[in-house]
């Protein structure tokens, strides 16, 4: 790069910009990880409601397939009455876009997709269980999602930070200083010159 | 708006209970059929697949592969042997990944 005046008017634009850029991106960072956390925060809550919920309804079960016949289970699930199920909509955190879940399922009190004739007790207690569950399982799967998503933003978004931070600008900086020592040096170095051309005009006068 | 269904994949004993309610149930028979079952349960559309964490130790990078895109969202389930931590396990790499470090489930280990 040649050590001109425009150069260094160029460059110190560039810095200038890139020290906006950088701040902005800063700030941008910030706000995704305190989302990120909240998130985390929910996850970590219902994750363990979850697994709790899952811990009991699935022995339960294991429990109505001991008691019951295979035929008799198989035909018991034959033709579910609840359609479960969730819309989804995305919405944006901090232009990441992030699916969201809402919860369609018919909250009927009679859930069961068969008559209580023949089947065991504990499979009502099962059924009723996971029947609880799976809004909470649906809400944990969004938060999940969005949380790999607003990871993805936040690493690129650190690694833009970082690329500003300790390469970018710094390279400018010191190319600046660069220039600016070489043109202080030009001044210098003309000033000498003159000072000599003026002397030898002086003694040729003498 | 359309109605976005839920699948369930893993062993039978673990989520056959899920066809009571609704969820549509892919069985995984063996641990070799994992992939190929998990991504036909992909192109079914739904909203959120259950997997269970037999399922998602057998193969960690399909379910790797699911983190790009917004649907379907996957979520780790334990099966009835209770769980092995392979969902907080998951979302601690998660979180390590974003922040460059480990900053809260140290407590976990």
């Amino acid at each position: 790069m040649s050590p001109t005046r425009m150069q260094l008017l160029r460059l110190k634009k560039r810095l200038a910009m890139a020290e906006r850029g950088h701040k902005l991106l800063k700030d941008k960072r910030d706000e995704l990880m305190k989302r990120f956390l909240d998130l985390i925060k929910k996850e970590q809550a219902l994750r363990g409601r979850v697994e709790a919920g899952l811990g009991r309804a699935l022995p339960a079960f294991l429990q109505a397939r001991a008691a019951m016949s295979g035929e008799a289970l198989e035909e018991a699930f034959m033709a579910p009455k609840v359609s479960c199920g969730v819309d989804v909509s995305t919405t944006t955190i901090m232009n990441v876009r992030v699916p969201e879940f809402t919860w369609r399922g018919e909250k009927a009190s009679d859930i069961y997709p068969y008559g209580f004739h023949g089947t065991s007790a504990s499979l009502d207690d099962a059924v009723a269980g996971l029947a609880e569950l799976l809004p909470m399982m649906a809400e944990l799967a969004e938060v999940e999602k969005s949380i790999e998503l607003l990871a993805d933003e936040i690493e690129k978004t650190r690694r833009r930070v970082n690329a500003l931070e300790y390469v970018l600008i710094p390279n400018l900086r010191s190319t600046a200083r660069y220039i600016t020592m070489k043109l202080d040096e030009m001044e210098r170095g003309n000033l000498t010159r003159l000072m000599k051309v003026k002397d030898i005009v002086r003694a040729k006068q003498a | 708006m359309p109605m976005y269904r839920f699948a369930a994949v893993g062993e039978e004993e673990t989520v056959f209970g899920f066809r009571a309610l609704g969820v549509d149930v892919f069985i995984v028979g063996r641990e070799d059929d994992a992939a190929s079952v998990l991504q036909e349960a992909r192109k079914g559309g739904y909203a959120g697949i259950f997997v269970t964490e037999q399922v998602a130790k057998a193969v960690p990078d399909v379910i790797e592969g699911f983190g790009g895109a917004p649907l379907p969202a996957v979520l780790i389930i334990p099966g009835v042997g209770g769980s092995l931590g392979l969902a907080s396990q998951r979302m601690k790499k998660i979180v390590e990944k974003a922040v460059g470090a480990d900053i809260l489930f140290q407590e976990r280990g």
